[in-house]
Order: structure tokens, then C-alpha cells, then sequence
């Protein structure tokens, strides 16, 4: 399942991220990497940004970058 | 001299940390990207062993302990400085934040790069993000470099329930950790100390897999406390609220605007009292000594009358020159700074960020740029320099050109709304429906049009944080400084040229080369030139040579609205050559020299009556509106074909 269609605070393990190198070492660098626990705090109206809970921060993906980051239960 | 580098993730307090260790102020604030460029100082340490536990007494030199010191010796426990201790300098950067040393942004391209010269390196990491900040820590142990961590946020980590066993975080990494706290100063005098005792990291073998080796680390140093919601956290999720977030975000907008007028206007009624009383009898004294030369005194008194100075219309450099700067502009100034310090400290920046990010998307952009965007309504010249963390070449010459052509600065709005606004709140709107209009409709035709790589919204949302007195003055003292230092000068040289160019017969020539555009295109008067030559230097002067022309409020409208969108002015000019390099900047002019034609021309043949300027704010932004959706749709189309 993508990020985009996930349910407001329920831990996923991230299993895929954007393979674009500039996404791809963005999200790493925050803390999005594959096996990481997440949850979505927020989605914003109109497909705007989807706010996750990684680690002990906050970050604001957009809703394009989180249809390509797949997570499973 | 030994170089010694701040390194460390965006918004974790390196500029705070740097104050401290170098007692040099710079603008820190709450949201990623503040420090784009690289700040130096120095520090001086006593080389001696690291469980040395004497303190200075505040007056042997060492920069940044002095707080240290108060503290101790608040709580009595102060002791006198050694005079056997051996000195030792060193130079300190404070480094642009960045999340990784294989950077795709400006500002960390500089960071990456900087590491390789360093020879002492002190990474702040954010305590009450340990993970994150990890895997910037771990590529720079990589380095080989002498290097100490600073444990930044460490009371603010307590009270979010997360505690870090520092001991073993300094085991783990095979480097000192010290606990610091950037804006009280706890922790700097333990940290100068490591910093005179650094040495090379013991090698610690990590494997390839960092975020797995963070994995490891952090089950054994950090331990999290669960603990119910704060009433700040209870803010926080409401400004980015899908419903109440946007409601919030507009509302706070338009409160700003109405704090800035109230209290700007407030301060000019009180400007003017003061000028009245303290400075008109100086200027009455000079106009006296001038009166023997009346270049001179045209040129720095103007036209003074005994009855009273006009300030606004007198054209002298000491009078109108002075008085702009100092009486109209800097009271609103000072207030929009007040504000924008707020913002920055509390964090809710990155959050408007957040909500506008469908809308920039609109204009090709994502929502970081309306940061800079912000950071511009002060003054362009940091909001050109915040550009450097965008991450393409692209976003950053769309938000470039947008911003440099429709957002005035506030020196720019001050005048702008002292002039208009004397006709009618009406007509305000009309200057701000027209720059609106033409923020959406220039953004969606490059948004369309320029090609490069397409970005989005990845960003880290900083907690809400209490601001501090201490920093806000700070701040504000060094902003108003710096506005004083660039605008007065300017401006003053700016009426000494056109006094100089009207007394010499130039003006007149150059008005009659320009009249084709300035009258027909624009339908002002050909001796409105005077008013966009100076506006190249200053453009708040430009506006109030413009109130001498006795417009009709329409023409002033135009006039006004020509002013802001058709070149930025000389200070902005340099930065945007250095930030986004000769060519573009080249394309950018151009650009905004056609926008000012077309809009001007438009605002020209419109026919002047009373119902003109309320059917010009509707019709504009809904045209505007109209023509971006079906940019954006066309751009779609573009993309899925």
C-alpha cells in the first residue's frame, strides 16, 4: 500500500522508497529509510502534504512523494 | 590558527552555539535554513587537561565563557583564572545546516565542502532528535577529523521525556559528547575545553548500513518516556490542521498586515512630532548657513518655508532624504520585524509553508518557497539569499523572479500605502490585486514554460518554541542597524543625484529619450523618469519623488504598481547575480521589464472613474485565477502525455 492511502496514526513499516536519487537521499537523511517505523499525524486537503511521525520528528511529505512510498501494517 | 567547524542539521542551534563560543551576533530562528552562507570568529581556549574545572574570571579574554561565568558566579561558586593558563586561538565557522554530506542544495553544498578544510569539527546535534541527527554525525566520523559532539536542546529533550545516556552515546561514537544548552550557554565552557583537547575519533567500524547502526545506538543510549500532549503541542496540531490550518494561516496573515499598519502608523504620527520638535529647528539653522548658495541648499535643504517643513515634498537630502528613512519607513520596519522575529522563533513559518504547498504548486514551486517569499516582505535581499536551499536550478529562478517582481519590501509598502492610501483604502487594494494577479499569472507561465527538474515537499517540521527576549532584541537591533546603515546613505545619494540631474538640465534629457514609454505605454508624465532612475537605487525614494508629480490616485495606482514590478532595486540586483548567476539574472530583468509594460499599459487604457479600482481588484485576480487553472491543467496534460 502507498503512504497516500494510509490511515492517521497507525505504525507502518516503511517497505519501498522513491528510487529517484535526489528524493531517494532526502528522505534517508530525515529519517525515512526502508524498515523504518512511521505513522501519518495529518493529511492535508486537496492532496496536499501528508505530516509523519518518524523517529521523534515531524515531516511534511507532499502527496506526490507519498504515493511512491509503500508501507506495509 | 586551527579551524573549527559548526556542523550540524538545519534548526539545531549552531548560530546559537556559535554566539556563544564567539560572542559574534547572528540572526538565528526557528525553521530550517536560516544560516545559508558561513559565518567565522574566533574563540580563545586554555590548552590544558580536560578535568580542569577552573573558571575564568570574565576578564582574561576568553570569548563566550562569560556567560558561564555569571552563572557561577550566581550561584556562588566562581574561582579566579589561572595565570599559568596557556592561550590558544581558534577560528570558528558556523557552517549552513545540512541533513548529509552528498548535498543537493546550495547552502549544503557549502557544508560539504567545508568539512574537508575543517581540522576540528563540532557537531550539534538536536537532543530531542537524536535519530535524525545521527547519520549526518556518523558521515562525518568517516572524515578521520579530531571531532566533538554537542548535545544541543538537551533541557528541552528532558522535558519532551527523552533522556540520552551521554556516556554511552560518546562510547558508541568513539568521540566527547557534551550537553549543551545554545541560548542560555550551558555546557560552552565544557565544550571550548574539548575543543583545546580534541583528537582524532577511535575507529569504530560501522557498517554500511547507517541507519541500522543508528538503530543499534539508539536502543542503547536513548530512552523515551511516555507523556500526555502540551497545550504547545495542542497549538501545533491545529495550525496544521486540514481544516483549521488554512483558516489559521490566512487569519494570521491578515492579522500581521493590520499589526504593521496600526502600529507603523502609530510610530510615523509620533515620527513626525519628533521631527517637528527636535530636528526642524537644525534644518532651519542649515537653511540659514545655505542661504548664501542655493545649489547647496536645493540640494540638502530643498524647498523649506518658515511656516513649517513639508518633509515629504521639500526634495533635500537632509529633509525628505532623512525623513523617509527614518520617519515613514523604519516605524513599519521595526514593527514588521517585531513580528517576523515572532514567527520565526515560535516555528510557524515551516507550517505556512505546509498549507501553501498546493497553492505554490500552482506557480511550479513547492511550499519552501514561501519562506524566502516571507523573509523578501522585510527586505529582498535575504529573502534572494534564502533561495540557496531550494534545491533546483529551476525552483530557484521561478521564486527568484516572482518574488523579485511582486513582493515589495516593506520600505517599498511603507511608502506604498502613505502614498495610496491618501487616496482611499480602495486604491491599496488595487496595487495589491495587481501584484497578486501578476505573482499567479508570471508563476504559472514559467511554472509552465521553464524546464528543469520538478521538486516537492519533503521538510522537517521544528517543534514550537518559546522565543526569548534576549534573542528578539538582539535580532531586531541587528536588522534595524542594517536597514539604517544600507537605506540612509542610498537614499540620500539617490536625491543628491536627481537634485543634481534636475539642476544640470540631465533629467530633461532623459525624460525626452523616455517619453515614448513613460507616456504613451504608461500614460504618466515623462518627468515620472526621475522617479524609476532612483527607484534603481532605492525604490521607497522612488515613490515619494513620485508624490511631487501631483497624479491623478489612478495614475499614482499605475505609477506605483509600474514601480514595485519593473526592476528590483540595486542591493537586490547584486544578490540575485551572485544567487542565481549572469544569464538568468539577465532573463529575470527581462521578464519583469515586460511584466511592468503589459500591466502598466493594461492599468493605462483602463478609463478613470469611481467604479474603476473596485472592478479592477475583481476582475484582475479572477482573470488571474482563470488563466493559472488553465495553465495548471494544461501543464497536467503535459506531464501525463
Amino acid at each position: 500500500m502507498n503512504l497516500a492511502k494510509g490511515k492517521k496514526l497507525i505504525p507502518y513499516i516503511i517497505t519501498e522508497i522513491p528510487k529517484d536519487n535526489l528524493v531517494n537521499q532526502k528522505l534517508l537523511a530525515l529519517g525515512i529509510y526502508e524498515g523504518a517505523t512511521i505513522s501519518i499525524k495529518q493529511f492535508l486537503p486537496v492532496k496536499g502534504p501528508i505530516i509523519i511521525i518518524a523517529g521523534t520528528g515531524e515531516v511534511a511529505i507532499s502527496y506526490e512523494i507519498a504515493q511512491h512510498i509503500h508501507v506495509k501494517k | 590558527m586551527e579551524k573549527v567547524l559548526l556542523t550540524g542539521n538545519p534548526n539545531v542551534g549552531k548560530s546559537t552555539i556559535f554566539s556563544q563560543l564567539t560572542g559574534i551576533n547572528t540572526i538565528t530562528s526557528n525553521y530550517p535554513g536560516t544560516t545559508v552562507s558561513y559565518t567565522k570568529g574566533t574563540m580563545t581556549a586554555i590548552k590544558q587537561p580536560i578535568g580542569y574545572k577552573g573558571v575564568c574570571d570574565g576578564n582574561c579574554g576568553l570569548d563566550g565563557l562569560k556567560h558561564d561565568y555569571r552563572r557561577r558566579k550566581r550561584q556562588g561558586r566562581q574561582k579566579s583564572c589561572r595565570t599559568d593558563n596557556q592561550f590558544i586561538t581558534y577560528e570558528v565557522i558556523d557552517v549552513p545546516g545540512a541533513y548529509r554530506l552528498d548535498p543537493t542544495a546550495e547552502a549544503e553544498k557549502i557544508a560539504a565542502s567545508m568539512v574537508q578544510d575543517g581540522d576540528i569539527i563540532v557537531n550539534v546535534i538536536d537532543a530531542t532528535n537524536l535519530e535524525r541527527n545521527l547519520f549526518l554525525a556518523l558521515q562525518l566520523l568517516e572524515y578521520k577529523k579530531p571531532m566533538i559532539i554537542a548535545l544541543n536542546m538537551w533541557d528541552e529533550a528532558k522535558h519532551k521525556g527523552i533522556t540520552i545516556d551521554i556516556r554511552e552515546l560518546s562510547n558508541c561514537l568513539g568521540v566527547p559528547v557534551i550537553a549543551t544548552n545554545g541560548l542560555s550557554g550551558e555546557g560552552t565552557y565544557a565544550l571550548v575545553s574539548e575543543v583545546s583537547n580534541a583528537k582524532k575519533p577511535i575507529d569504530k567500524n560501522f557498517s554500511k548500513n547507517t541507519w541500522k547502526e543508528i538503530g543499534k545506538i539508539i536502543a542503547r543510549v536513548q530512552n523515551l518516556e511516555h507523556r500526555h500532549h502540551t497545550l504547545s503541542e495542542r497549538i501545533q496540531d491545529i495550525s496544521i490542521h486540514p481544516i483549521f490550518g488554512p483558516i489559521t494561516a490566512i487569519l494570521s496573515l491578515y492579522m500581521i498586515f493590520k499589526i504593521v499598519l496600526y502600529f507603523g502608523e502609530l510610530l510615523v504620527g509620533l515620527m513626525e512630532k519628533l521631527f517637528i520638535l527636535l530636528y526642524s529647528p537644525l534644518m532651519y539653522k542649515i537653511s540659514e548657513w545655505l542661504s548664501d548658495s542655493p545649489f547647496f541648499h536645493s540640494l540638502l535643504v530643498g524647498n523649506i518655508t518658515l511656516g513649517g517643513i513639508e518633509y515629504e515634498s521639500a526634495m533635500g537630502a537632509l529633509t525628505t532624504g532623512v525623513f523617509m528613512t527614518i520617519g515613514i519607513v523604519l516605524p513599519y520596519i521595526f514593527v514588521f520585524y517585531i513580528v517576523l522575529g515572532l514567527l520565526e522563533d515560535i516555528g510557524y513559518l515551516p507550517r505556512i509553508a505546509i498549507i501553501f504547498d498546493k497553492l505554490m504548486h500552482r506557480v511550479g514551486i513547492h511550499g519552501y518557497s514561501i519562506i524566502p517569499m516571507f523573509l523578501a516582505l522585510g527586505c529582498n535581499v535575504p529573502g534572494v539569499m534564502a533561495i540557496r536551499n531550494l534545491e533546483s536550478r529551476r525552483e530557484r529562478f521561478i521564486t527568484a523572479v516572482i518574488m523579485c517582481t511582486t513582493i515589495p519590501c516593506m520600505a517599498q509598502s511603507a511608502v506604498m500605502l502613505h502614498a495610496v492610501g491618501a487616496n482611499g483604502p480602495i486604491y491599496v487594494f488595487v496595487v495589491i490585486a495587481a501584484l497578486i494577479s501578476v505573482w499567479l499569472l508570471l508563476g504559472s507561465i514559467l511554472g509552465y514554460f521553464v524546464k528543469g527538474e520538478k521538486t516537492a515537499l519533503i521538510m522537517e517540521i521544528p517543534p514550537y518554541r518559546k522565543p526569548t527576549m534576549k534573542v528578539q532584541l538582539k535580532r531586531l537591533g541587528m536588522r534595524v542597524v542594517s536597514f539604517l546603515k544600507e537605506a540612509v546613505p542610498y537614499v540620500i545619494i539617490g536625491i543628491v543625484i536627481i537634485n543634481i540631474a534636475i539642476y544640470t538640465g540631465v533629467l530633461d534629457k532623459i525624460a525626452d529619450l523616455t517619453a515614448p514609454i513613460i507616456s504613451k505605454i504608461l500614460g504618466l508624465p515623462k518627468e515620472a523618469i526621475a522617479s524609476f532612475l532612483i527607484g534603481i537605487v532605492r525604490k521607497d525614494a522612488a515613490v515619494v519623488l513620485l508624490e511631487s508629480f501631483s497624479l491623478s490616485p489612478w495614475k499614482m495606482v499605475t505609477a506605483i504598481t509600474a514601480l514595485i514590478l519593473y526592476f528590483p532595486c540595486l542591493a537586490t540586483f547584486i544578490i540575485l547575480l551572485k544567487e542565481i548567476h549572469f544569464k538568468d539574472t539577465m532573463k529575470a530583468v527581462l521578464i519583469m521589464s515586460t511584466v511592468t509594460l503589459i500591466t502598466g499599459f493594461i492599468m493605462n487604457i483602463l478609463p478613470e472613474g469611481d467604479m474603476t479600482p473596485y472592478l479592477f481588484v475583481v476582475f484582475s485576480i479572477l482573470f488571474a485565477v482563470i488563466v493559472s487553472g488553465l495553465l495548471q491543467k494544461a501543464k497536467e496534460r503535459k506531464y501525463k502525455t
